[in-house]
């Protein structure tokens, strides 16, 4: 039971990220991803700071409102602050991150939230935790975002699609393009949320990115794209976790690993059976 | 009286500890600040977070290959590492429609994990000089010693000397590129160059922020800098002053409260700088807002002035008295505005209330006198010199009257003499 619960945590959050992240790198938005999971890091020690728990409803909350106030100050800055965008984005995660940092070592030192937790995740410790219906909480957690966001994906799955394949048609059909944009931001902040203290906060964006890059080089077809994106996340997060075992190394980073490998073995193979390789420095 | 007494030892050199820590992160910041002016002017913000997590596997490999925790060793494998990430995302992106930002994130993830796992082995096997390797992480500015001097160093100065010798190359290739190409520049051997003054600070700035936040260390700097000038030259100065005082400042707050980690204060200071920057510097918002509320106080009240003058203008009884609403009426200019603009004169003592009457006084009347003269010069100046038509002169004019200097307007006389009337027939007032 104890390596199955760790899989289908795997595999959960990487239907999760590989869901939300297949139209984040389709909106050419991959790194706001990134940008998110670092700066939501203040609102989870906050939340934790006061109710003295993890996984609770404060921190969903406090990390959902700092989500919003990385958006709401990445936005300022670059529109009427006058940095670019890129700049803007590092400037201010790396600033709410740093923030997180210093309040978990002096103030929330020794209590369960620590700085590596806050890195690398704690997988291995979710089959020990409390159980809600039988299910480690944070599976149950995360198994009910999953089904809210594959609700409101299918729901929405053409507004989805329009404004990330082609946002000026969106426009002319009046399709609200923000709209779509902070729905997808704020299900992708939720979702890494609570993929955070699992997989950690860098991690999550290779959950993200990697299915949905490897779905984007083998096909331009929406379904196939995020069947492919899907069963990629869910089939690398088996391996990984299996090769973990058989290594004795960390489940989550072996995941990473065997999903960068993959995508790169498929770049090197389209590459040799397709056409020359340009290569530029 | 602890402050103090903590802030004169801090800064006395007395303590030869807390002189390497802050010759080092000195060194480090003032490093990544100058690099990151070119990274910015290059839009290459973003390859810096995969350089830095790609360097943890090179760290890992450099310490399983010596054994020992040797600066040496460790900066070289991150390095290597650092240019095989920068080659990735570039090769990525050109084998396939994979966009550079998502290409980034992957080479993130791809190689952070290498050197998570490779880091777990090295923990798992008992090497007692592993510790302090995950150090990396968030930076170990605290723990730097003479060695490790050595090694920043040498590649810190590195770096510093690279920059000035290549200075015009940067410039032109950054600035002008297609100028940069007719001169035979050759653009990719600055793009390397550009990478490895990239690679080789983000390796020796993790010392002190950690991989996570060392992006900060090199692009908010700069991205402040820019605010405060345009020049080059001194972007890069103020872009390594920035970073030197930051990593001074937070060395110091760890140094009071040992608590306080000393990388994420570092990355903290430097935020505050850069929005500061871009509130109140000459380009910032504030700054901005409060120029263009004067500039419209200013518009509103010599539009006033002149409506006053121009009443009785054409039966010389300019200096009359007026009700507000034959001001008002004179040409549409809002209520508000006119008692906006009236409150503004009255208090230069330009217009003198008499009742319900207004009217110019002598140096009101001059100052009126002097904005028309301007507008009707810059008319017939835009007629003679530019062959504008007289029906197309007066909305220039309008703009340019708030706008025009002393000198300019001696300038303007001298090219026309001193015409009597502009295109549109009118006298323009002189001084008597």
């Amino acid at each position: 039971m104890f390596d199955f619960y760790i899989i289908l945590t795997a595999a959960v959050i990487a239907i999760n990220c590989s869901l939300l992240g297949s139209f984040l790198v389709l909106k050419k938005m991959s790194l706001i991803g990134d940008a998110l999971s670092h700066a939501v890091l203040p609102g989870i020690v906050i939340a934790f700071l006061i109710s003295g728990e993890i996984n609770s409803f404060w921190m969903l909350l406090g990390a959902s409102s700092f989500g919003i106030i990385a958006m709401l100050l990445i936005d300022w800055l670059s529109r009427v602050g006058g940095f670019g965008k890129d700049s803007a984005i590092g400037i201010i995660y790396t600033l709410l991150f740093a923030i997180g940092i210093i309040l978990i070592t002096s103030k929330a030192r020794n209590a369960d939230i620590d700085v590596d937790c806050v890195l690398f995740g704690d997988i291995n410790t979710i089959p020990l935790l409390e159980t809600t219906f039988g299910v480690p909480a944070p599976l149950f957690n995360l198994i009910v975002i999953g089904i809210i966001n594959l609700v409101i994906v299918a729901i929405g799955i053409k507004g989805f699609k329009i404004t990330s394949f082609d946002s000026t048609y969106a426009k002319t059909l009046g399709i609200s393009i923000p709209f779509w944009t902070y729905l997808l931001l704020g299900l992708s902040s939720i979702t890494t949320v609570y993929s955070f203290d699992s997989v950690g906060a860098i991690m999550v964006i290779g959950f993200i990115v990697i299915p949905a890059s490897f779905a984007n080089i083998l096909t331009r077809k929406l379904p196939q794209f995020l069947a492919i994106a899907l069963s990629f996340g869910v089939v690398s997060s088996i391996i990984g976790h299996l090769t973990a075992i058989y290594f004795d190394i960390p489940t989550v980073p072996s995941i990473g690993v065997f999903m960068g490998l993959v995508l790169i073995i498929t770049l090197i193979v389209k590459g040799i059976t397709k056409k020359k390789v340009v290569l530029e420095f | 009286m602890n402050f103090w007494n903590d802030l004169i030892y801090f800064f006395s050199f007395a303590d030869a500890n807390i002189n390497n820590v802050l010759l080092g992160t000195i060194l480090l910041g003032f490093t990544c600040g100058i690099v990151g002016v070119l990274v910015v002017l290059n839009k290459k913000a973003l390859i810096v977070d995969a350089v830095s997590h790609s360097i943890l596997p090179g760290i890992c490999i450099g310490f399983m290959l010596s054994g020992v925790k040797d600066p040496v060793y460790l900066i070289l494998g991150g390095i290597i590492a650092g240019a095989i990430s920068v080659f990735l995302v570039d090769w990525i992106t050109s084998i396939s429609r994979i966009k550079k930002d998502a290409s980034i994130a992957i080479v993130l993830s791809f190689m952070f994990s290498i050197g998570v796992i490779l880091l777990s082995v090295i923990q798992e096997s008992g090497n007692s000089n592993q510790s302090g390797l995950s150090d990396f992480l968030f930076g170990k500015a605290a723990t730097i010693i003479e060695s490790d001097l050595y090694v920043f160093g040498f590649l810190s100065l590195l770096v510093i000397t690279v920059i000035p010798i290549f200075y015009q190359h940067f410039k032109i290739a950054l600035f002008d590129p297609n100028f940069a190409h007719t001169i035979g520049l050759k653009n990719r051997n600055i793009q390397i160059l550009i990478s490895a003054l990239i690679i080789i600070s983000t390796a020796i700035g993790i010392q002190t922020v950690g991989i996570v936040l060392i992006s900060a260390l090199i692009i908010t700097p700069a991205s402040s800098a820019f605010f405060w000038t345009n020049n080059f030259k001194k972007s890069i100065l103020l872009s390594g002053l920035f970073a030197v005082i930051s990593s001074v400042a937070g060395v110091f707050i760890s140094y009071l409260s040992p608590l306080m980690p000393t990388g994420p204060w570092i990355i903290v200071v430097l935020s505050t700088i850069a929005i500061f920057s871009s509130l109140f510097s000459e380009k910032g918002m504030i700054t901005k807002k409060i120029k263009g509320r004067k500039n419209r106080k200013k518009m509103i009240s010599d539009n006033v002035l002149k409506y006053l003058y121009r009443i009785g203008e054409d039966d010389n009884t300019a200096t009359k008295g007026r009700t507000f609403d034959e001001i008002k009426n004179f040409r549409s200019i809002e209520g508000k505005e006119l008692s906006e603009g009236l409150k503004i004169l009255t208090g230069k003592k330009w217009v003198i209330k008499a009742g319900a009457l207004w009217m110019l006084s002598e140096q009101g009347t001059k100052e009126a006198k002097r904005i028309i003269r301007i507008h009707r010069l810059w008319e017939l100046y835009m007629q003679k010199f530019m062959q504008i038509q007289s029906d197309h002169v007066h909305e220039s004019a309008e703009t340019i009257e708030h706008i025009i200097t002393p000198e300019l307007e001696k300038e303007l006389l001298k090219h026309l003499g001193k015409p009597a009337v502009d295109p549109h027939q009118q006298n323009i007032p002189y001084e008597d």
